[in-house]
């Protein structure tokens, strides 16, 4: 006998992209179907037998909005794969690049899912409400843009990026003007938190992760792992980059053109809450303080949001200060321009990021200086099934406190699908 | 003093002053290209035309005005005329923006690009003098190739041009740039390669395979 469908939520609005959420089952026991709707591209076959530098700049292409994610993810698998060694500059021109998306993904994200900590129905909404902090945060959002364009010539799909180069000129006076405007954003972040927590209110207080299970980039020492050549899980477990599919089994969803993935037969979920709680021995106290202000319970999936506010807060932090260190001894950036033919060399590479939404991973086999193989894994297809067990959990959770409300349950569930920050495009590639 | 109405706008000037004068008075722009004030009186490139209300036609840098008269400036059929009298004399210009050092200075570029004529290729717009072209670094870069408009972002911020505007159709233009991409010491097939990531589904793309066949040696390609 089919199931009966509980609840239809219809291209969840506020996401990246397309995704239908339904709810079957009944009463006692329901299942929740994240199904991503978007069209498939194949990336991954697509660029087979391409030469691999032009990999990178079409890899970007999966998604605008974590452009940088994917073309330095795609740049780092490629080096690996021929043994290229970085310039520590370029290296480092590189981890403000990555950073910076990730502190504006974050923040423009924290932006479209206020509504849900605010008790109202859409940004526009908010910003009548709260012209003032609306205001406040789209100045934000433009100031890491302007640091985003003079570190890295611009923000979607930057130009300066490239296997074993950094090609945008740039001087240490302009790194200093970009460190000074982000330890800006990091002090404005700061007094904006003072005045959300007066609004901040979660959607779903007390509601606990039913699977707590992470991953994030193993970090060498404290410094903040853009990329890592390991995974680290919650549960102590370390992973080799090229072991990755020993880790994380890779699954076809009968209703969704993305895949999803296991840990140990168990979803585990990826993401600023992973992150936050991974290096939280990192966070400077005054960054701390905003777990208190936002009321951040870790345990909590939709506490993702607050998580990504506190981690572009300290990210300002870390890269205003990658920038001053790299200042006084940046030098041309034509210098950096090492790569001026395709390899024709061989090998096999896997590249790890932290993309906004989590881990990301590109694995590329080259044969000549050729792409023979590709396989990329996403965050988005990494929560797929966390949300879904959360999404089940959070259901069960409020019919426990009598809330039978079909529209109310749909606001709670498109909530906590938003608070995940999926992003379509990426998972379906 | 005669007045003088150019689409509309009335202003009053001297006996004897032209119409583009009076149109500069009367704060319109008519685009012009051979009137160099003070060099050069102009009427060699007809880009300026204007016409009286009954449709007869004037060169603006050339017309003076002794009457009260009314002239059109801006209408759909003079643009069209200005833009194809601007290729024709385009037609017998070598179009090598790559090794030109005026760039953005250029006004057959800015007028190009004012009357929407195609074949202005994206190194008009690079920021790096043709001494540092990214060719000559050995930087397979699709500038020769690609429509300009885009301000040289991607090379600006540090890239190279990978031809998402789309390519030049104009056959002399591209004859050129492969002739120059091959005297840099690049393949034509891996020109035509890298092109393929934004321009395979582009019909005008059949051009330039075209004439990069004929520059390989492959016949009419």
């Amino acid at each position: 006998m089919a199931e009966r469908l509980v609840l239809s939520l219809e291209e969840v609005p506020a996401v990246a992209g397309k995704v239908n959420v339904y709810v079957r089952g009944e009463e006692a026991r329901v299942r929740v179907e994240f199904g991503a709707v978007q069209e498939p591209r194949f990336f991954e076959r697509s660029l087979k037998g391409r030469p691999v530098t032009q990999v990178p700049w079409v890899m970007s292409r999966i998604c605008g909005v974590c452009s940088v994610a994917h073309l330095t993810c795609s740049i780092e698998a490629i080096e690996r794969a021929l043994g290229l060694e970085l310039e520590p500059e370029v290296r480092l021109l590189r981890e403000v690049a990555k950073g910076i998306e990730i502190l504006q993904n974050n923040f423009v994200h924290v932006l479209m899912a206020i509504p849900d900590f605010t008790g109202l129905s859409n940004v526009v909404e908010f910003s009548k409400r709260y012209p003032k902090i609306f205001s406040e945060m789209i100045s934000i959002n433009k100031s890491v843009l302007g640091v985003s364009n003079r570190v890295c010539g611009r923000f979607i799909h930057m130009p300066s990026l490239g296997v074993a180069e950094h090609g945008k000129p740039i001087s240490g006076s302009e790194l200093e003007a970009a460190a000074k405007e982000l330890e800006g954003v990091g002090q404005r972040m700061r007094d904006l938190a003072a005045e959300l927590s007066e609004l901040w209110r979660s959607p779903a207080e007390g509601f606990r992760d039913p699977a707590p299970t992470y991953c994030v980039l193993d970090a060498a020492g404290d410094e903040y792992p853009f990329f890592s050549e390991r995974l680290r899980f919650s549960d102590g477990t370390v992973v080799e980059a090229g072991s990755y599919k020993e880790a994380i089994e890779e699954l076809k969803s009968p209703y969704s053109n993305a895949h999803y993935t296991l840990y140990k037969g168990s979803p585990f979920y990826v993401g600023s809450r992973a992150r936050l709680q991974a290096y939280a021995r990192m966070l400077p106290p005054e960054v701390r303080e905003l777990e208190g202000a936002l009321r951040m319970d870790p345990a909590n999936p939709f506490d993702n949001v607050a998580a990504q506010y506190i981690e572009t807060a300290w990210l300002s932090e870390v890269l205003s200060g990658m920038l001053r260190e790299l200042a006084p001894s940046i030098r041309k950036a034509a210098e950096f321009r090492a790569l001026k033919d395709v390899p024709a060399a061989s090998g096999e590479g896997v590249g790890l990021a932290t993309a906004p939404r989590g881990v990301l991973i590109h694995h590329y086999r080259v044969v000549n200086g050729r792409l023979d193989y590709a396989n990329i894994i996403t965050p988005t297809v990494m929560n797929a099934r966390h949300i879904e067990v959360s999404g089940e959990a959070l259901i069960r959770w409020a019919r426990e406190r009598g809330l039978h409300d079909e529209w109310q349950l749909k606001g709670l569930v498109a909530a906590l699908v938003r608070a995940y920050d999926p992003c379509l495009p990426c998972s379906v590639h | 003093m005669p007045k003088v109405k150019i689409d509309g706008r009335v202003v009053e000037v001297e006996p004897g002053t032209t119409v583009l004068a009076a149109a500069e008075k009367a704060g319109v722009r008519i685009p012009r290209l051979c009137v160099v004030p003070g060099l050069y009186e102009g009427s060699s490139c007809r880009v300026c035309l204007v016409k009286t209300p009954a449709g007869r036609l004037f060169p603006a840098c050339n017309y003076r005005v002794y009457r009260d008269e009314e002239f059109v400036a801006t209408s759909p059929d003079l643009w069209e005329m200005r833009r194809v009298n601007f290729e024709l004399l385009l037609a017998f210009h070598r179009i090598e923006c790559w090794q030109c050092e005026r760039k953005g200075a250029c006004s057959l570029v800015s007028l190009a690009k004012e009357l929407g004529v195609e074949g202005i290729p994206v190194c008009s717009e690079c920021p790096l003098p043709p001494s540092e072209c990214l060719l000559r670094r050995g930087i397979l870069c699709l500038g020769m190739i690609t429509l300009a408009g885009c301000e040289a972002e991607c090379v600006a911020g540090g890239g190279e041009c990978w031809g998402c505007r789309g390519p030049i159709t104009r056959a002399d233009v591209l004859e050129r740039a492969f002739k120059r991409y091959s005297e840099l010491g690049f393949d034509v097939t891996s020109v035509v390669s890298k092109a393929e990531i934004f321009w395979n589904s582009l019909d005008s793309f059949g051009v330039v395979k075209s004439v990069a066949g004929r520059a390989s040696g492959g016949g009419r390609g």
